[in-house]
């Protein structure tokens, strides 16, 4: 089974230029080789000499540094309530013996074959002795590990029925070298802190909003990465997150909350100032009219998803089902495996994955990025044209039909990658305006015989299973919907719906795309970690979409009221 | 080439800045803290009631103010320098009354409970903001009391209870009101301290993996309760370690450390002596590597120095509880754990020359200073000397605020852990002797014993493993293990045989003690006049857990002061751990080393 979470937090910022004195930035650069020269010098002492003391030569090493800083600065009505830095390096190891065609890494079917390992910690400084030290140990426990594991694998395989999909364990790719620059986000603290302060007091207005805060998280991510066929990669990434957050409880017990967040890969791409408190104001109005809003009702029937709610649906129900390692894996659904060059959805619908992409319409794409982290280059994946299924995202784990690696392979520090997404675009051949979409929506429930369809302005993310044993569906956490109706009374905001459904059935029912396309920049969760992704979609209207009733807590609002204020 | 001096000048990334602790000035920070808790809390206490259920009869508050400072360096390098401000908010609410309420149930809702207890509130001194969190805290806080109640009473209708002992003693209340430290700490310096005591291991190649961490803490305490007591205290807290280990040819993983624990930096050993503890060790394990093997032994044994320390630490510290255990649902009866002690008491479980006192109160012992001092515990109960075992007699036991049918008042050994939770814990502990012999005579009586026995040689026990330190690495957790069935110790990390021919001393490996518990203690046949104090940290015992986890720098800290001491026969037996093949190639840095 594959529990994914899409977590939307939230985040943004502004102005302020953090720039290190260029002196330092040298200093860095030179540094970064060592790390490098560090991994290199190691893996080819490890390569050398393993294969004449151990009891065979692995064919294949990768190492993988991963340096990440954080900072989060958070605040709750105008005082701060976190601010953190922290810095670390995480080594991941990549140690295979036997062949490309079957390795270490192979399945062991009929048990439970999930490895976790310790992250590895090694030294924030450049010092080649103690990364050196580092990677030797790791290095030998899992080349023993590797070596033990292919006797498994072995063993079951001549026990076991033949495998569906006979391909290799690991695809044959191209050595790669890059050396980009040492990125840094550190925001400049102080400043921050009383801008977030700020922003978080609007909520002390609110008293009905129990819960809220403000906060500012930065991230830059700079990757390390050698192996055995020559690859040589530094490169590194930032982002910026400005997130909002608000909770309340209804008068009958239900929690409701709103969040918000900008996203940028560089920090002045953040809304100024006035937007930021803007956004805030709005937060704060719109969940206080959440909590008056009615309850929803159990329904299906058509609706409109905006922009960024059908990326989070697209990324849920079909982003995760063509990641390449699902349709390998047996204990997985498998839902589109056998279905390339056929038609899944609607001919006026195409998809695809790319991680070279930036921007999109100027705003910053989190899924952005140039290798993988298996050191393949990122590529463009068409994943389907006019409606057709061509092609899936793939690590270097190949799939039948499809050996090589497109540049998918993704993981967070301290995990072993598996292809994931990226920057998911889905692109109509053809739109309609607004209005048009609305009418539309309208005939099609006249069409259906109801009285309303649904709006779903904004969700939160959501979680899919992909696994056999479990059905196959999804969950989407719409925040924001709205009943339009018929007769052309106003729109009528909801409260406690939950999106639910199967996928294939989901994505037959798409009826056309509209022109506002919206971008959903988050984590997302899977069994390789959270990794960064951005979905791109238009709206879209559906013929048919399924609501059920949220989960409703039951516990009172607060006994008694806020505490009186006391004036600074 | 001069390698120190290359480790040294290779710089550093984090930036180097001296660590302020806290922003307000003292005095300012502790009224508006105190002032918003106390606001609250009268508040709540006069207006909190749901229809027709119960108003709270106690409630209480505290507010752990957390600054820590944290560097890790392997090799000589950093791995870590971070500095985490946290402050966590925990609410103690009862509704019923002293003789019955909504405290000590322990079924599956109350499990979930202790994680929900906890609420991290603004760094700031801002009344509005910690009152918000306060408010939102003590409501949940109340539902789940209220349901909880319900929850026992029904227990308590379907199964007869023997004896009536009220939920919580009465006591009285307390002011005690301390001004709030602000420490300044050259982190700059300090992280260059700890890497230069981990780049020591670059003289010891037979050792395979190491770290130094070191943990500057202040922790403000804030506590208030309906009955009136207010606590302000500070407690500082420096913890550093420095730990190894290797594998030896014959495949044995063999780990060691050294610890220095402090209130304060100041109190740390100097620089030279640090690196010469680091040094000792680092020694003592590439000996260790080389040191012979043991398959068995049977016979007297010499605990000396931390061994004996932890011999009182592992065998009768989790005893001395005499916290009555929770009501449990029969499901979880496994996690309630009761004293053995408890139905020996008055009697003789030690030899008559030993007594042993609790004693937060002292600071000191000769010219060290204890970690395990405190004035008020963290029930708002002053700290008191208790003696608990008087010439071998077992006179009471540590109390928190639950009482039990032979102790009805607390003696101030309540303490929270980390994660919130309250057990009782001793802060400092004393092991004294009447008529202690010095370490010679004591060595003497040993090779006497073998020799009576017609045994080649004995042992001496120097240090044993402390698995929270060794086994936890620098991000992991390390699970220990306490309770009734457990009758294991750590394995010994340095021991020696002493031939009884002419006590001559040689390092050994590879047994640990099979069975001990505390009819063990009773064959202690000598004691020594050489006091050593050992520091460490302890999770909150009784109450809620046999299972509990301890972090590397995290549990309270504990001092506990004792001698040599040695013991007639104790049994061992083969380590029988997996053994693995050394790495196959050779460390990278030891080129030569082959």
């Amino acid at each position: 089974m594959v529990l994914k979470t899409m977590l939307k937090i939230l985040i943004l910022v502004i102005i302020v230029l953090f720039v290190f004195s260029s002196v330092n930035y040298a200093e860095t650069q030179e540094k970064s080789n060592i790390v490098l020269k560090a991994m290199q010098e190691e893996l080819a002492r490890s390569m050398q000499v393993l294969g004449k003391k151990g009891s065979q030569a692995p064919y294949f090493i990768g190492y993988r540094i991963t340096d990440t800083y954080r900072a989060n600065i958070s605040s709750a009505y105008g005082a701060l309530s976190n601010c953190t830095e922290k810095r670390s390096r995480i080594l991941d190891l990549d140690v295979r013996v036997g062949s490309h065609k079957l390795d270490n890494t192979h399945t062991i079917r009929g048990r439970y074959d999930y490895e976790y390992t310790m992250p590895v910690k090694v030294s924030v400084e450049d010092d080649p002795a103690a990364i050196k030290s580092a990677l030797w140990l790791a290095t030998d426990k899992r080349y023993k590990a590797a070596v033990k594991k292919l006797i498994q694998v072995k063993a079951n395989k001549g026990v076991s029925v033949k495998e569906e999909d006979q391909s290799d364990d690991f695809s044959k790719e191209k050595a790669q070298v890059y050396s980009g620059e040492f990125k840094t986000a550190a925001p400049e603290i102080a400043a921050w802190k009383k801008r977030v302060k700020e922003y978080s007091a609007i909520f002390n207005d609110y008293p009905k909003i129990y819960n809220a805060w403000v906060s500012l998280r930065s991230a830059a991510e700079n990757k390390y990465f050698v192996n055995s066929e020559g690859t040589s990669l530094q490169h590194g990434y930032t982002r910026w997150r400005l997130g909002i957050m608000a909770r309340t409880k209804a008068e009958d017990g239900m929690e409701l909350y709103k969040t918000k967040s900008f996203d940028a890969r560089d920090l002045e791409n953040l809304p100024d100032h006035e937007t930021l408190k803007k956004a805030v104001l709005k937060i704060a109005k719109d969940l206080l009219a959440l909590r008056e809003a009615p309850l929803m009702e159990p329904f299906a029937g058509p609706a409109i998803l905006s922009g960024e709610a059908t990326g989070v649906f697209f990324h849920e129900i079909f982003g995760h089902r063509i990641e390449g390692h699902r349709q390998k894996d047996e204990r997985n659904g498998q839902t589109f495996t056998k279905k390339i060059n056929e038609q899944v959805l609607p001919t006026f619908i195409s998809v695809y994955d790319d991680p070279t992409l930036k921007q999109f319409k100027k705003v910053d794409l989190n899924g952005h990025y140039l290798y993988d982290d298996e050191g393949v280059k990122a590529e463009r994946v068409d994943v389907v044209q006019d409606g057709i299924l061509k092609n899936f995202l793939m690590s270097r784990s190949p799939i039948e039909g499809f050996s090589r690696s497109n540049g998918h392979g993704r993981a967070q520090a301290g995990r072993h990658p598996v292809s994931r997404q990226g920057n998911l675009v889905i692109e109509p051949s053809k739109t309609v305006s607004r209005e048009k979409l609305r009418r539309m929506l309208t005939a099609e429930c006249k069409a259906q015989g109801k009285p309303y369809g649904l709006y779903f302005d904004d969700v939160v993310g959501g979680f899919t299973f992909t696994g056999r044993f479990l059905p196959q569906s999804f969950n989407v956490t719409p925040v924001t919907v709205y009943r339009v109706y018929v007769d052309g009374r106003p729109d009528e905001l909801v409260r406690g719906v939950d999106l639910i459904g199967t996928p294939l059935t989901s994505f037959s029912k798409i009826i056309a795309c509209g022109e506002d396309f919206g971008v959903f920049n988050g984590q997302c969760g899977a069994e390789s970690g959270s990794v960064p992704v951005s979905a791109v979609a238009p709206p879209v209207l559906t013929g048919q979409i399924e609501v059920q009733k949220k989960y409703k807590a039951s516990d009172k609002p607060p006994v008694l009221p806020p505490p009186q204020r006391r004036e600074k | 080439m001069n390698k120190r001096k290359k480790i040294f000048a290779s710089l550093v990334f984090i930036i180097l800045l001296p660590l302020v602790f806290s922003p307000l000035p003292a005095g300012e920070r502790e009224t508006v803290i105190l002032s918003a808790v106390g606001d609250e809390l009268a508040r709540s206490m006069g207006q909190l009631e749901i229809e027709n259920m119960k108003k709270p009869y106690y409630l209480e508050y505290t507010i752990s103010d957390r600054q820590v400072l944290r560097i890790d360096a392997t090799f000589g390098s950093l791995t870590r320098s971070e500095q985490v401000h946290d402050r966590v908010l925990f609410v103690g609410l009862r509704v019923g009354g002293y003789d019955f309420d909504n405290s000590a149930f322990l079924n599956r809702e109350s499990l979930y409970a202790f994680y929900r207890g906890s609420r991290n509130i603004s760094l700031e001194d801002d009344y509005n903001a910690i009152r918000h969190d306060i408010w939102l805290a003590t409501d949940s806080a109340y539902k789940e009391a209220l349901e909880q109640l319900a929850a026992k009473e029904a227990f308590i209708k379907n199964n007869i209870q023997d004896e009536k002992i009220p939920d919580f003693s009465k006591e009285k209340s307390i002011q005690s009101i301390s001004p709030a430290k602000t420490v300044i700490i050259d982190r700059a310096k300090w992280e260059k301290i700890v890497k230069e005591l981990s780049a020591i291991f670059r003289l010891f190649p037979a050792i395979h993996d190491s770290a130094v961490e070191m943990r500057v803490k202040m922790t403000h305490k804030y506590y208030v309760n309906s009955e009136g007591t207010r606590v302000c205290q500070p407690q500082p807290l420096v913890t550093l370690t420095a730990h190894a280990v290797t594998r030896t040819a014959d495949g044995m993983q063999l780990r060691h450390y050294v610890p220095f624990y402090a209130p304060g930096t100041d109190q740390l050993p100097g620089e030279k002596q640090l690196a010469a503890g680091v040094k000792k060790m680092a020694a003592e394990l590439s000996a260790l590597a080389a040191a012979p093997v043991l398959e068995d032994y049977i016979g007297p044994v010499l605990f000396t120095g931390q061994a004996s320390a932890e011999l009182f630490k592992q065998v009768l510290v989790p005893q001395l509880s005499g916290e009555r255990p929770p009501l449990t649902e029969p499901s979880l009866a496994e996690l309630a754990v009761s004293s053995k002690l408890v139905r020996r008491m008055n009697r003789r479980i030690l030899p008559r020359e030993i007594s042993i006192s609790a004693d937060p109160t002292r600071a000191v012992f000769g010219k060290e200073a204890l970690i395990g001092a405190y004035e008020v515990d963290d029930q708002g109960v002053p700290a008191r000397p208790v003696q608990l075992i008087e010439s071998g007699l077992l006179r009471t036991l540590l109390m928190s605020r639950r009482p039990r049918k032979e102790i009805v008042r607390s003696n101030g050994h309540a303490r929270m852990g980390g994660g919130g939770k309250t057990g009782v814990q001793i802060g400092n502990l004393f092991i004294t002797a009447q008529k202690g012999k010095t370490y010679k005579k004591l060595k003497k009586n040993l090779l006497q014993m073998c020799k009576d026995q017609k045994l080649p040689f004995g042992l001496i026990i120097a240090t044993v493993d402390d698995p929270a330190i060794t086994g936890a690495g620098s991000s992991g957790y390390y699970m220990m293990r306490r309770g009734q069935g457990d009758r294991q110790m750590t394995a010994p990390a340095v021991m020696y045989r002493v031939y009884a021919a002419d006590g001559r001393e040689e390092l050994v490996r590879g047994i640990t003690i099979s069975e001990i518990d505390l009819r063990s203690l009773k064959d202690i046949i000598a004691v020594g006049k050489d006091y050593y104090v050992h520091h460490c940290l302890l999770n909150p015992g009784g109450g809620l857990g046999r299972f509990s986890f301890a972090g590397s720098g995290g549990g309270l800290p504990v001092s506990i002061t004792a001698p040599s001491v040695l013991i007639e026969e104790i049994e061992f037996k083969k380590i029988e751990a997996q053994r693995k093949n050394p790495p196959l190639l050779k460390h990278p840095y030891f080129p030569d080393n082959r």
